[in-house]
């Protein structure tokens, strides 16, 4: 009898047990419900951040999002592996709101470094092309040398490459683009005027030489007078240009002639000894110069007692202002070339003894680099 | 009375075992293996959007497998049916991806050979263009434009080669500009030494 009435206690007891384990269970199931909003709101979050390039534009918060939303998963199906009274989701909440986090702030940034760097890479193109065009406008005439046109031209390349991914929306590689054509066109540009620097060195010279020339035809003197940086070959009657004409200097114009083979134009102040015409030269008609004058003497002596050219170099000779030009290019070997119809006049107008004033410039390099 | 019995522990087994549905792994494993040989086939770059679009839709199956995990009794049709469906897209992306990369070959093939021709045009014109006393064309900013096209134009062979469409189509399109320029400069060169000549 006192056993059955233990049977049942423990019976009711169980009983009790099972209905509020049922209970339990069932309140779990109604109140505990799966993180599915949440994960997908992170999901969601992530498709959108890649929607606005956050894959380039803010990889790092993009990673950092996707990591979590892994860790999210993974904790999620650690809890589904667990029988669903003991599950617990408050970990998969939580790291899916930090992914949403990361993602919204990959939107925002990406947004931002987008228009940042589609801002900064017109700035620079904007600015390279500026640089393109003054270079062509003052240096690209120049003999500047191979590698100097050879940087130039790689940084233009590099310019175009940047401008082509400006216009696929590549903002990040145009700016990668941008930054070495910009490297390369910025060193261009200062070593061509470091060399234009060099070269205008011989300013006041040329200033003191032009003026004589002005005052050698006021005098009623016919004087030539060639300018480099122009290239022209001005014929000067009481101190007034009356004829200004296009000329072609040796293929490395830019300096004074020192030696032979230099293919430099020499500058200073010079005078006519013969007129060619005919058999006497292949250049339609020519007026050879006095180079090299005593000037050009002492200096080429000095310079070779310095070392700074060899001993067995030449002065050279021979220099002329003679027809054959207009071709649109410096090619001669120092000889200042003339279209011949150009030729026929200069030729007529000058004679034997006539002053010839070759200059790199009559104007400053301030005023050349305004121009 | 026991027949009953019977018939009712197998009504309720099957519905136990109906409703102890596995989720959708090998058709998980499947779209994610389309989705892996999309990204080798560069879909990531050539189709952007729509790479990314099914890497969404396969994260969103996995979110609702695992929602349905999360139920007593799961129900994994859905989830398995946009994972059939995302392995189709991803195997159609890569037939797409394939056609789009013979596209961008074809178009810098086209560039190439517009260079090569531009190239061979140009250098006709630089043997007519005015020369210096020893015979050797007096156009060294020109000449350095070519050298620097010809060594540029094996870059954009080597990109090709290297799987590098996007950045070879870039490089040839920018050659190919830089050669049209040089080819409109020699053409003026020529034209104003031709016409004193």
């Amino acid at each position: 009898m006192r056993g059955k009435r233990v049977i049942r206690w423990i019976l009711i007891q169980f009983l009790v047990a099972v209905i509020l384990f049922s209970g339990y269970a069932v309140y779990k199931l109604i109140v505990i419900k799966p993180p599915s909003e949440e994960v997908n709101e992170a999901r969601e979050a992530i498709a959108l951040a890649k929607e606005v390039h956050a894959t380039k534009y803010a990889s790092a918060k993009l990673l950092k999002a996707e990591q979590l939303f892994k860790e999210t998963m993974a904790e999620w199906e650690t809890q589904n592996q667990k029988f669903f009274i003991f599950r617990d989701f408050s970990r998969t909440v939580e790291l899916a709101a930090t992914s949403l986090k990361y993602s919204q702030q990959a939107q925002n940034s990406a947004g931002t470094a987008k228009n940042n760097s589609k801002a900064k890479l017109e700035n620079e193109l904007k600015e390279i092309a500026d640089n393109i065009s003054r270079f062509d406008r003052l240096y690209k005439k120049l003999p500047l040398g191979r590698s100097t046109f050879d940087k130039y031209n790689d940084g233009k390349l590099k310019y175009l490459e940047a401008e082509s991914n400006y216009k696929k929306g590549d903002y990040q590689k145009g700016l990668i683009l941008a930054g070495l054509a910009k490297e390369k066109m910025e060193q261009t540009e200062a070593a061509s005027h470091v060399k234009l620097n060099r070269f205008f060195e011989s300013y006041p010279e040329w200033k003191r030489n032009a003026e004589r020339a002005v005052q050698l035809s006021k005098k009623g003197q016919t004087v030539v007078l060639i300018n480099k940086m122009e290239s022209t070959v001005s014929v000067l009657k009481s101190g007034k240009k009356v004829k200004v004409l296009e000329a072609e200097f040796g293929l490395n114009w830019m300096g004074d002639k020192i030696m032979k083979g230099d293919k430099t134009t020499p500058e200073g102040i010079y005078k006519v000894v013969e007129k060619k015409r005919g058999v006497r030269t292949k250049y339609h008609k020519a007026l050879l110069l006095n180079y090299p004058n005593d000037q050009d003497l002492v200096k080429f002596e000095k310079l070779k007692r310095s070392g700074e050219i060899s001993k067995n170099a030449q002065i050279g000779g021979l220099i002329e202002i003679h027809g054959g030009g207009g071709k649109g290019v410096h090619w001669t070997d120092g000889c200042i070339a003339l279209d011949n119809k150009d030729m026929d006049a200069v030729y007529d107008l000058c004679s034997a003894s006539t002053p010839v004033v070759i200059v790199g410039s009559e104007i400053t390099l301030e005023e050349y680099l305004k121009q | 009375m026991k027949k009953y019995f019977v018939l009712f522990a197998a009504v309720v087994l099957t519905i136990f075992v109906t409703s102890c549905a596995k989720a959708p792994q090998a058709e998980m494993d499947a779209a994610q293996a389309a989705l892996d040989s999309a990204k080798v086939a560069q879909a990531d770059v050539f189709m952007e959007s729509e790479y990314a679009a099914l890497q969404d839709s396969i994260n969103a199956a996995a979110t609702e497998i695992q929602a349905q995990k999360s139920k007593v009794f799961g129900n994994y049709k859905s989830a398995q049916k946009k994972l059939i469906d995302v392995t189709a897209s991803a195997n159609e992306l890569i037939t797409k991806t394939e056609a789009r990369k013979v596209e961008v070959k074809n178009e810098i093939a086209a560039a190439q050979a517009e260079i090569a021709t531009l190239m061979d045009e140009n250098a006709k014109m630089v043997e007519m263009a005015p020369k210096g006393k020893e015979g050797k064309e007096a156009i060294e900013s020109i000449k350095s434009d070519l050298a620097t096209i010809n060594a540029s134009t094996p870059e954009v062979q080597t990109l090709v080669e290297s799987n590098q469409l996007m950045a070879a189509q870039t490089k040839a399109n920018a050659v190919k500009q830089k050669a049209t320029e040089i080819n409109t400069e020699l053409k003026t060169v020529l034209e104003k030494y031709m016409k004193r000549k």
